[in-house]
């Protein structure tokens, strides 16, 4: 499998402004659950056919599961793969923690992922 | 992908007979009766490491015995079984086995497999007595031995993919050398079985509570997950390896996957047993199929990343059983992951296991393993360090001719550059004591041994002995250790067998009943001098006289010094023991000992008082790779004569030169007679004057013997780096090798003990 380490530094940053082009960040919805995963699936799917720098806005994210996880881990590697650049946008501790729990943040790149890695 | 393990398998030997040294040392100071837990630990840990390693690299029999004696260890720690001295010599026994076991499989020869299957059943049978017996746990009975090698679990619990990013987190397993902790460690393998049911199903709820007991690590394996275009939602691709230690019941740890609809795929393994790594219980390792069904083995199939060797492990449970190394060693040709994660079955298999993930985790896994190995200690071939000794030597002798070529420079520049180089004669001596210092290792690892031997050996004799070892941390050159090992184990085993008493003769002769070997190490000057010394009875100078008489070593009338009595024990076949036991007696050794410490450079004495004990001295070069030497000048050649083989140098008076018939020319010496050598007759040189009293007379000495060597004049003392004459030339009688001077020209070194025998040839003819 084709794996790129191409994140750039301004992908890492917690809560940047985002770069306004032709669309803005991809406001994640407050579930991050089983129950609407394909739907969250669908539109990262339409995000990534679209042509610019893509940002998802975690900010709104209450709760999460290995389901909406296991959809944006694999968004995620699939940004990578295309040499995409992604930036997470405000990611709750909630979303990190699970990310670190079922060692999926390295996958999600998010912000924190370094931290999240065992020693 | 295929890896190559072989590549592996010098690091495993290498690591796999020092640990089991490291055994022997801790069984031989288990106390019998009431043993320190810590030491059977140790013990344990190594059993361990070694089942580990063979079963990784696929040496069945090492695996299939280690763990045999690895099951009683553990009834030991346990404390379901005492330690007993049968059980002590078993264990030591077991070391032996074990160590030939590997050198065998080291050497691509055939193990001894009824010895090893002789002491396997020693070991069950002792298993199976200590359930006999009525102090025994209600434990049933013993695993047999063949089929009860633990399934290489870790396998199952696939690990990250080498291909994901998540791969990065395959940490290398701790070594099971590091001081374990006792909290219990937990290996439990999951993923959901069909599909994301949510609510108490959801992995992160399970993680969560496992996190919520202890300490846990989680790897998730990402490998299986597809593009997102083809994902399907409610299907989890992921599997989790989960590290947890936590004070918990296997049952608890199950309770917290029970509490959900899900169908979960889950395998633990560790637990109490194995604080140190992944003990397996085969029960419980085996995947939980209560919900299972025939779908959740295609789920398996279909992900790549639960490796084939845990897929066969699933679906042929029983056989792997019974060839588990086998299995072990094909999961870990199919998949580099699986094998970093075999690798935690042994500390052993740690260093050499973690470099084979493929990819960036290899370094990762090195670098995590390699510090909490050891961290402050790394291993270097011997080349390279004689590579870098080579070079310095080669330094050496460029130093000494730019200090010759100073001595003769003038001008404005001329004391700068003189001072310049004072200064590098200054950082060279530093540099070669440095470099030599590496090659230097303390020579406990030769005593080491002796402890099990002076066991054995008392044992055999009914004889009791202490041993005492002093000095071990005395250092000396790696070559010198390794030769000077033989040379000692004949001299304790000597001091055992004729030296100290039976207890009765001691304690009528008025001495405690326990006879005393002491080794002892020191340095003296630049030497270093071993003593192997006894209570025992002495040597006997009137036995050892009429023997020599009766065979002709010594004629009947003559006289010799006490020394010259004791030397003759080191005549080849030369014994007095009336009878001839399987340890010594047979006159073999004593002439081996003189030669080998001879080649070394080094000389050995004795002292001896009858009734009280003996004393060996064994002094030796602290390197063989350089040698303090007096230069001496013949003619317009310089030779080099070893220090330590030199007595004095004096300028003789015609009257103190006599001819004796059968010796030639001798010379009075302190009431003795020595024979002259001109050295520019051994080597066919001109000299400056053939008159004894126009040139000086080095006094010296080899094989105990003393000549007055013939040289025009002495030139300096230096340290001088060998040069190997058999290695770039050839083997010359009477010479050690080369050196190169400071003005580029090359210098014979003389061997004394060579040069006396050519001498002594050349007189006779």
């Amino acid at each position: 499998m084709k794996r790129k380490e191409s994140r750039k530094p301004a992908a890492r940053k917690r809560s940047v402004t985002p770069r306004r082009r032709s669309a803005g960040p991809l406001a994640l919805s407050s579930e991050c659950l089983a129950g609407n995963a394909e739907s969250l699936r669908q539109s990262l799917l339409r995000r990534l056919k679209q042509p610019s720098v893509i940002s998802i806005d975690a900010s709104n994210v209450g709760t999460v599961d290995a389901a909406g996880l296991q959809v944006l881990a694999a968004f995620a590697r699939d940004c990578r793969d295309a040499d995409r650049e992604l930036e997470w946008i405000g990611v709750p501790p909630v979303l990190a923690e699970a990310a670190r729990l079922l060692d999926l943040a390295s996958m999600l790149g998010l912000p924190a992922a370094d931290e999240a890695l065992p020693a | 992908m295929t890896i190559d393990l072989t590549q592996f398998h010098g690091v495993f030997f290498e690591e796999s007979f020092e640990a089991l040294d490291s055994m022997e040392a801790a069984l031989l100071k288990l106390d019998v009766g009431a043993p320190d837990p810590e030491r059977i630990n140790t013990i344990f840990r190594v059993a361990h490491s070694i089942k580990g390693g063979s079963a990784t690299f696929g040496f069945t029999a090492v695996a299939s015995f280690t763990h045999t004696l690895e099951t009683m260890l553990d009834e030991m720690r346990a404390g379901r079984m005492n330690v007993t001295q049968a059980i002590s010599d078993l264990l030591l026994k077991s070391v032996d086995v074990m160590r030939d076991m590997l050198r065998a499989v080291q050497n691509h020869q055939a193990i001894d497999a009824q010895r090893v299957a002789d002491l396997q059943f020693d070991i069950e049978l002792a298993i199976a007595q200590k359930n006999a017996a009525p102090a025994a746990s209600a434990q049933a009975g013993v695993e047999p031995a063949a089929a009860a090698l633990p399934p290489a679990a870790p396998v199952a619990a696939a690990p990250a993919a080498a291909t994901s990013p998540a791969a990065v987190t395959v940490a290398a397993p701790e070594p099971a050398t590091t001081v374990p902790s006792m909290v219990p460690r937990w290996a439990i393998s999951f993923r959901p079985g069909k599909a994301f049911v949510g609510g108490d199903g959801d992995p992160l709820r399970v993680m969560r509570e496992l996190e919520a007991m202890g300490t846990l690590r989680a790897f998730a394996d990402v490998g299986g997950v597809p593009s997102l275009a083809e994902l399907d939602t409610a299907r989890c691709y992921v599997s989790w390896r989960v590290e947890l230690e936590a004070d918990v019941s296997e049952q608890a740890i199950r309770d917290v996957f029970a509490a959900s609809a899900q169908d979960w795929e889950l395998s633990i393994s560790g637990g109490p047993q194995s604080p140190g790594g992944s003990e397996t219980d085969p029960e419980s390792s085996a995947t939980d199929d209560a919900h299972g069904d025939s779908e959740s083995i295609p789920a398996v199939a279909e992900n790549p990343q639960l490796s084939g060797g845990s897929r066969e492990a699933r679906e042929e449970g029983p056989a792997q059983i019974e060839v588990p190394a086998a299995a072990v060693a094909s999961a870990a040709e199919t998949s580099a992951a699986a094998v970093a994660s075999t690798a935690e079955a042994g500390a052993a298999a740690v260093a050499s296991a973690a470099p084979m993930a493929t990819s960036t985790q290899a370094a990762a896994a090195t670098h995590t393993a390699a510090p909490t190995a050891d961290s402050s200690s790394i291993r270097v071939s011997v080349e390279k360090i004689d590579e870098l000794m080579n070079t310095v030597g080669e330094l050496v002798i460029t130093q000494s001719m730019l200090s010759q070529l100073g001595q003769k420079l003038e001008g404005p520049d001329a004391d700068r550059f003189r001072s310049s180089l004072a200064q590098l004669e200054r950082n060279m001596r530093g540099l070669q004591e440095s470099v030599m210092r590496v090659r230097m290792l303390p020579i406990s690892f030769v005593f080491s041994r002796f402890p099990r031997m002076a066991r054995d050996l008392a044992q055999r004799l009914g004889k009791q002995i202490e041993l005492k070892l002093t000095g071990q941390e005395t250092e000396l050159d790696k070559t010198v250790m390794e030769k000077i090992g033989d040379p000692l184990t004949h001299l304790v085993r000597n001091s055992i067998d004729h030296g100290i008493e039976s207890p009765e003769a001691r304690v009528a002769k008025g001495k405690p009943a326990v006879g005393v070997v002491h080794l002892d190490a020191c340095h003296r000057g630049g030497n270093i001098a071993v003593e192997v010394s006894d209570d025992g009875a002495g040597l006997d100078k009137d036995r050892i006289l009429a023997k020599a008489r009766s065979r002709g070593i010594v004629g009947q009338s003559d006289v010799l010094t006490d020394e010259q009595i004791y030397d003759l024990i080191f005549e080849p076949g030369f014994s007095t023991a009336e009878k001839t036991t399987d340890v010594s007696g047979r006159g073999v050794g004593m002439d081996v000992v003189r030669r080998n410490v001879h080649e070394l450079g080094g000389k050995i004495e004795i002292r001896s008082t009858p009734g009280k004990g003996s004393r060996f001295t064994i002094t030796l070069p602290l390197t063989l790779a350089i040698v303090d030497g007096q230069s001496v000048a013949v003619g317009s050649e310089t030779y080099i004569v070893p220090l330590v083989s030199m007595v004095e140098s004096m300028q003789l008076q015609p009257q103190q030169v006599s001819r004796l018939p059968g010796l030639g020319e001798v010379l009075s010496f302190r009431g003795e007679y020595l024979p002259i050598v001109r050295l520019h007759e051994v080597f066919s040189v001109e000299p400056r004057s053939r008159a004894l009293h126009e040139g000086l007379i080095v006094v010296a000495e080899g094989d105990g013997r003393r000549v007055g060597l013939f040289v025009d004049d002495l030139l300096g003392q230096q340290q001088v780096v060998i040069k190997s004459l058999e290695t770039n030339y050839g083997r010359i009688e009477g010479v050690s090798g080369a050196t190169i001077l400071g003005d580029g020209s090359v210098s014979l070194i003389l061997d004394l003990p060579g040069l006396i025998r050519a001498a002594s040839l050349r007189q006779a003819a």
